[in-house]
């Protein structure tokens, strides 16, 4: 049971948007599609949805052509959001929910449902341009996902939502998760991706760079990360100093750097104490999915730390 | 698994609420419908005016050489007055005596609305002086006047010695009688009356398809860019196909557009076919507007009527879809639809060509022209004389036309998903028309 996106490649008169694009995302996965602005997010998820058609390559769900899917088994939520802006919230989810081919008893039950998971039952019978901007997206959720599809495509699920909106999206998302459907999303804010995917696929300019499941890809960097934060010393000058040790990031809240494979972590603790700090933070770990994208994308992305230097090679990740 | 209609349904369902649910859409029905009752109801209103004004003209008459015989005279005028045929508004003549510089203060004062002043000249003929306050020459004038020449003459002639009892035969009417030169038989009577009431009943329901097809169409353009300029077209597009779309709006605005239709027209048409009835309720008589003839309404003008009606809408429903789904914004409908608004005044010009040439052979090709041929065939069922395969044919390019430029209108929409925002020109479609785009 799984997607399969095999060799796609999609041109626009002398712009290719999509240059051999392969990845498998597994039934019952959370898959992260991470790549800038333009890189091709948009392409490749209407390609999946036989929005647009390869020039070559194919898109399968259990081995039959996505052509073939059922309309009813796909969820879209695109990166335009858009409804009937004048017609009742209610009305319009059931409409569209019909339209991919639920029927409207089942439609309307799962209604009643998300409503009282999102908290907004009293705008059941508004038109969907009186409700906030943050409620509107919540029903441009459901309208993806009231026919209960088995694969949900999400272009940017998480733009333009405030914190609490997108804690409430996240609960969403793992929801859809223990129904064990499918989900597709992409989207440049780390933290989200970090928190939600099993796996990922990086996409720059047109080409996949990196995919596979979140532990593999980051073990695969051959990096060892440690986090130390010490309550008297922000900078913590030492550090550079050490053997076999290169600090990648100087944040007010730690500081980050990466440990040769071979020396051992702890010789890092031992100096702190040594210093006489007192230790708020120290944590042996994997580099975040942020430093794997901007690595694997070239860091044409501005951050405060200036990476721009980092390696562009391909992380390839069997 | 749902089938396609089930889906085109949904979104005829969808469309036909949306707009008769509007509260834009309630008032200008609910208007229009008035002004169309109201309108059909013109000749009986008009009436009840006239009617209501029937205070009578009071006119003083005073005969300042033989006062004796005035009441003489004004029976006569009378008399006159009753005759001339001119019903509108009666006359009421009152004998006065007094100076006429008083009489002629009490129409100033509105006691009168006219003096009517006789005397004799020296040689013995009446002379008329007739008063007003503004001293306008208005149809009281003249009717006095002409009864006043009347009365002149019988004065004359009873001084030259005619008996007024033989004068009544003098002005008798003489025999008069109208004859056709050529002899015709009833059933061709019949047949001349038919063309011309048919020709009156072309020209109409030309009219009635052509306002429809204007009006209405601009709805279906501003209908299809409804989805793009709310960003919904691509969850649209991925539940369902844009030819289930298109056939969706299309069906849908139609159906909307019909119910407006007839509730406008329903209501007039009842109320201009029972004018008769409402005129003799609130007026105790009937009108002197006939109510439309509606005996030329043949069964097969019916059927036409309804037939080119609903495939020329369709037709042009379809292009103005096609038009709409080029742009993506609601401003740039107006511009677009120029064309279609261009062929159908075409069309109409040509119409009114096969009003006067019903079976010309330019009025014959037209009748197969796709974009003309709802508004000349039409024209030529009801006037002319067009072979049935013609008619047949007709129908057929017309069902043709209607099924490609639907088809062509969904595959331009399809094709604006990808140029968002940007107005694509004619040939960027044909380009990305090569391109490969699902469904």
């Amino acid at each position: 049971m799984s997607l399969e996106i095999e060799h796609i490649t999609k041109t626009f008169g002398e712009f290719t948007a999509v240059r051999d694009v392969s990845f498998t995302a597994e039934a019952g996965q959370i898959f992260g599609f991470l790549g800038t602005n333009g890189a091709g997010k948009t392409t490749t998820m209407r390609i999946i949805l036989d929005i647009l058609r390869p020039d070559t390559g194919s898109v399968t769900w259990n081995g039959a052509p996505n052509t073939d899917v059922p309309r009813r088994l796909w969820g879209y939520l695109p990166e335009e959001r858009g409804l009937y802006p004048k017609m009742v919230v209610e009305e319009q989810l059931l409409f569209l929910a019909q339209l991919y081919g639920a029927s409207a008893r089942d439609a309307q039950r799962d209604l009643n449902e998300w409503l009282e998971r999102f908290n907004i039952v009293e705008n059941r019978r508004k038109r969907v341009e009186q409700l906030s901007k943050g409620n509107q997206q919540k029903i441009q959720f459901l309208a993806a996902v009231l026919h209960d599809p088995e694969i949900l495509v999400m272009d940017e699920p998480f733009s333009g939502l405030d914190p609490v909106n997108a804690a409430q999206m996240i609960e969403a998302f793992g929801e859809m998760r223990r129904r064990g459907k499918t989900i597709i999303f992409s989207t440049h804010q780390m933290e989200q991706a970090e928190e939600l995917c099993q796996a990922i696929a990086i996409i720059h300019r047109g080409r996949l760079v990196v995919h596979g499941d979140v532990r593999s890809v980051k073990r695969s960097t051959g990096r060892q990360v440690v986090r130390l934060s010490l309550t008297d010393d922000a900078d913590i000058p030492w550090l550079d100093r050490l053997p076999g040790v290169t600090v990648t990031k100087r944040r007010p809240d730690f500081v980050e750097m990466d440990v040769q494979r071979g020396s051992d972590p702890e010789t890092i603790l031992r100096a702190a104490l040594e210093h006489g700090s007192r230790i708020t933070r120290f944590e042996i770990g994997e580099p975040s999915l942020n430093d794997i994208f901007l690595a694997s994308v070239g860091g044409q992305v501005a951050t405060d730390e200036g990476e721009a230097t980092a390696p562009r090679d391909t992380v390839a990740v069997p | 698994m749902q089938r396609s209609w089930e889906k085109v349904w949904l979104i005829v369902r969808r469309e036909y609420r949306a707009r008769v649910r509007q509260r834009s859409f309630i008032i200008i029905t609910t208007l229009m419908a008035v002004v169309a009752v109201l309108l059909a109801c013109a000749p009986t209103i008009v009436q009840a005016i006239r009617n209501g004004r029937t205070d009578t003209t009071t006119i003083a008459v005073v005969d300042t050489a033989n006062p004796a015989a005035t009441q003489g005279e004004i029976s006569r005028l009378d008399q006159q007055l009753r005759a001339d045929g001119t019903s509108d508004r009666a006359i009421a003549l009152t004998a006065v005596s007094g100076p006429v510089e008083m009489l002629r203060d009490q129409v100033n004062a509105g006691t009168y609305h006219g003096l009517l002043v006789l005397n004799h000249d020296p040689a013995g003929d009446l002379t008329f002086m007739y008063d007003t306050e503004s001293g306008t020459r208005d149809t009281t004038a003249a009717r006095i006047q002409q009864a006043a020449t009347f009365l002149s003459v019988q004065d004359r002639l009873t001084r030259a010695g005619v008996d007024p009892s033989r004068q009544a035969q003098i002005f008798a009417p003489p025999v008069f009688s109208t004859n056709a030169t050529k002899t015709t038989t009833n059933a061709d009577r019949q047949s001349e009356a038919e063309k011309i009431t048919n020709r009156g009943l072309a020209y109409i329901l030309d009219i009635l398809l052509y306002t429809t097809i204007i009006v209405y169409g601009m709805w279906i353009a501003g209908g299809v860019v409804e989805e793009k300029s709310n960003r919904i077209m691509e969850i649209m597009i991925n539940a369902a196909t844009p030819t289930q779309l298109m056939a969706g709006k299309i069906l849908g605005i139609g159906a909307a557009a019909l119910t407006q239709y007839l509730c406008i027209t329903i209501p007039g048409a009842v109320a201009l076919a029972s004018q008769g009835r409402i005129a003799q309720a609130f007026l105790g008589q009937r009108t002197g507007a006939a109510a439309l003839d509606l005996t030329g309404l043949s069964v097969t003008a019916v059927i036409a009527f309804l037939g080119f009606f609903v495939l020329g809408f369709a037709l042009y429903a379809a292009l103005y879809a096609g038009a709409g789904s080029l742009v993506s914004r609601q401003e740039d409908v107006q511009q677009i639809a120029a064309p279609m608004q261009m062929a159908m005044i075409g069309s109409f010009f040509a119409s009114l060509f096969a009003l006067s040439n019903p079976d010309a052979t330019l009025t014959r090709v037209l009748a197969f022209v796709p974009l003309c041929s709802p508004l000349v065939m039409l024209t030529r069922v009801l006037v002319g004389h067009p072979a049935p395969w013609e008619v047949a044919l007709s129908v057929a390019i017309l069902i043709a036309g209607v099924a490609f430029f639907v088809a062509l209108a969904a595959r331009i929409y399809r094709i604006g998903v990808l140029l968002y925002g940007a107005r694509p020109n004619l040939r960027t479609v044909f380009k990305v028309n090569h391109a490969r785009v699902a469904r």
